[in-house]
């Protein structure tokens, strides 16, 4: 194992404080233990069901091309290939690409499990393996036209996005560099040509433009700047919203429109607040809405009665001005954050949490709101209970009327926000993305 | 000898290159088996669990150069188990004798380790082994996160959680938790 470069002063003080509690010692037990496990048998290799199929079902790491099944399933797979062909001979032709932004009709889900990209022609409907990596483990996305379907594969050092048609075609990587710490956020452009990732990329930080061909990748030059997310303007390809951070000085961050190619910086000059939650959470979530005229964040504010510190969802016109804090949970200990903009841009769909540590109960749940934060948000959906953590990942349907969500149990479930019900979505504990088709 | 050679050979039942193989790793996993389930009798039987698993099934194994990777999954998912089938109860962290500070440097280490060791055991037992992954095994975050089986976002967030908990205790004024990666896929 390459150890990790610490360049975080805390970092390297936890990693000090924790190989000294460790202090490690040669087990005084190692001599029973293998006199045990030399009277104990092993399994025979025939017992192991990733020796008779392709899948592997341990922690091979995945190369770079694509994998070539056995011989005994290979008539399987040629099969479901037909199937899919046949498939998309019928309904092919009727398909039209959908629009990039605004409702959308609402087509196939992507999803990772076990290992696998997998793909339902609707919630529970006609699962099945799309590609089959042994290392998939979420960040499953349609690009806005409907047609690709973007996914990382984790190899030893990081993750490698790939490009796969939605109908499985041509699965093919989209670059070079392993995204390793720190990777945060990857964003379609409206035009669904390009991927764009922020984070540690080839080892240091860096803002990546993947072309969807896999024809070839390109860093985008941010002298002076650490990137932390990347977005698009869901009607501009050449416009990206971004979260900045000086590399010098008092390290301000800020969210920046600029163009495609990194030029054209044009800061908001967002208020930051108070930094307690680090620079990871300061200014995040940023989300374009549909319409392209309003960006709503993660603001950090100080409640004015008990001083406490929390989060509240800020809307921001997108030159900058109008920056407002949306009304949030009267109880300054619940926490409101991560806005997701509907597909028609009328509501938000935010993240409610109160930490353990707090002295509450440490849950997590959904809420909604108007997209103008005209009024306060209203819960939602299941609940995550004491215990269980307060993470909670949220979609919306390309038609705006249901909104999939994940538990940090690993419960998926189909909310209709509207009349407040919920199914559960069986087969995947990871958030699916939803395809958006022509309405 | 290469230890990818020792691994093919443990595969097909040289029990020899196993025994070479757990001696060679033994005394890292009992240390983080100890920092995950935080009682040494626990750590012991997990240990033994995850080698006893780890001989039973390495024919299974069909890359050798994953094999640090494979063990270092096995130990996690016995430490958690442990964890489970035991009731709770206070449970005493073994601290090994050390010697008085001699200077303000070793006092201020000495005391980042007992703030740390405390901070620690707040946390929840898959925060402590994710900790436990990434700053003492050294995984890289998407690895360690293969090996619990949790998702990249679960992982940054419930790292980031930890360390936000870490940096409160070791700081007088430091900031309460931090809130998870919501909203996104990525």
């Amino acid at each position: 194992m390459t150890p990790i470069d610490r360049f975080d002063p805390f970092e390297q003080r936890i990693t000090a404080a924790i190989d000294e509690i460790a202090a490690p010692r040669r087990p005084d037990y190692l001599d029973d233990l293998l006199r045990q496990t030399a009277r104990t048998r092993q399994r025979p290799r025939w017992s192991f069901i990733g020796r008779w199929l392709p899948m592997d079902t341990t922690l091979a790491p995945v190369s770079g091309t694509a994998r070539f099944p056995v011989r005994a399933t290979l008539l399987l797979i040629a099969a479901l290939l037909l199937a899919v062909a046949a498939a998309i001979a019928v309904v092919g032709a009727a398909n039209r690409t959908a629009p990039p932004f605004g409702l959308a009709g609402n087509g196939q889900l992507a999803y990772a499990q076990g290992g696998d990209l997998w793909v339902a022609d609707g919630p529970g409907v006609n699962p099945r393996v799309l590609v089959a990596a042994g290392d998939i483990r979420g960040g499953i996305s349609f690009s806005p036209d409907g047609r690709l379907i973007a996914y990382p594969v984790t190899e030893p050092g990081g993750d490698r996005f790939w490009v796969v048609g939605a109908d499985g075609s041509n699965p093919h990587p989209i670059h070079d560099d392993l995204i390793s710490e720190g990777w945060a956020w990857a964003a379609w452009s409206p035009d669904s040509s390009t991927f764009a990732m922020a984070g540690t990329i080839g080892g240091r930080w860096a803002l990546v433009l993947a072309a969807a061909d896999g024809s070839g990748d390109r860093s985008v030059p941010m002298d002076g700047y650490r990137p932390w997310d990347v977005g698009f303007n869901p009607r501009d390809p050449d416009q990206m919203l971004l979260r900045l951070q000086e590399t010098q000085g008092i390290r301000a961050l800020d969210l920046y429109v600029a163009d495609a190619d990194g030029t054209g910086l044009r800061p908001l000059r967002l208020r930051t607040g108070p930094r307690a939650f680090g620079d990871t959470y300061t200014l995040s979530g940023s989300a374009w809405s549909p319409g392209a005229d309003v960006i709503a964040y993660n603001g950090i504010d100080t409640d004015p009665e008990t001083l406490i510190t929390r989060f509240r969802v800020h809307l921001v016109n997108a030159d900058g001005t109008g920056d407002r804090a949306l009304p949030g949970p009267d109880d300054p200990n619940i926490q409101e954050a991560w806005p997701t903009w509907s597909p028609d841009g009328r509501w938000l769909i935010v993240q409610r949490w109160r930490w353990r540590d707090s002295g509450d109960k440490g849950d997590g749940w959904m809420a909604i709101m108007p997209g103008d934060g005209s009024e306060p948000a209203r819960d939602i959906g299941p609940r995550l209970t004491e215990g269980d953590g307060t993470n909670v990942v949220k979609a919306w349907s390309p038609d705006g009327t249901k909104v999939l969500m994940e538990l940090e149990t690993g419960e998926v479930y189909l909310v209709d926000p509207f009349a407040d019900t919920w199914e559960r979505l069986p087969g995947t504990s990871l958030l699916p993305d939803w395809q958006r088709t022509a309405p | 000898m290469d230890r990818r050679v020792l691994v093919e050979r443990a595969g097909r039942g040289d029990h020899d290159a196993f025994a070479m193989l757990a001696s060679a790793s033994a005394t890292r996993l009992d240390a983080a088996a100890r920092l995950i389930v935080r009682d040494p009798e626990l750590a012991r039987d997990a240990v033994q669990d995850a080698l006893i698993r780890a001989w039973r099934d390495l024919p299974g194994l069909r890359d050798p150069d994953r094999f640090d990777a494979w063990l270092h999954r096995l130990l996690v998912n016995s430490c958690l188990d442990a964890l489970r089938r035991r009731r709770r109860r206070p449970i005493e962290i073994e601290i090994s004798p050390i010697d008085e500070p001699s200077t303000a440097d070793t006092a201020r280490h000495l005391a980042d380790r007992d703030l740390v060791e405390r901070a620690l055991a707040r946390l929840d037992p898959e925060h402590r082994a994710l900790v436990v992954l990434h700053y003492y095994l050294g995984y890289p975050l998407p690895e360690a996160a293969t090996t619990l089986g949790i998702s990249l976002p679960a992982a940054k967030s419930r790292l980031h959680r930890a360390m936000q908990g870490l940096r409160r205790t070791l700081t007088a004024d430091a900031p309460p938790v931090p809130a998870p990666t919501g909203g996104r896929t990525a």
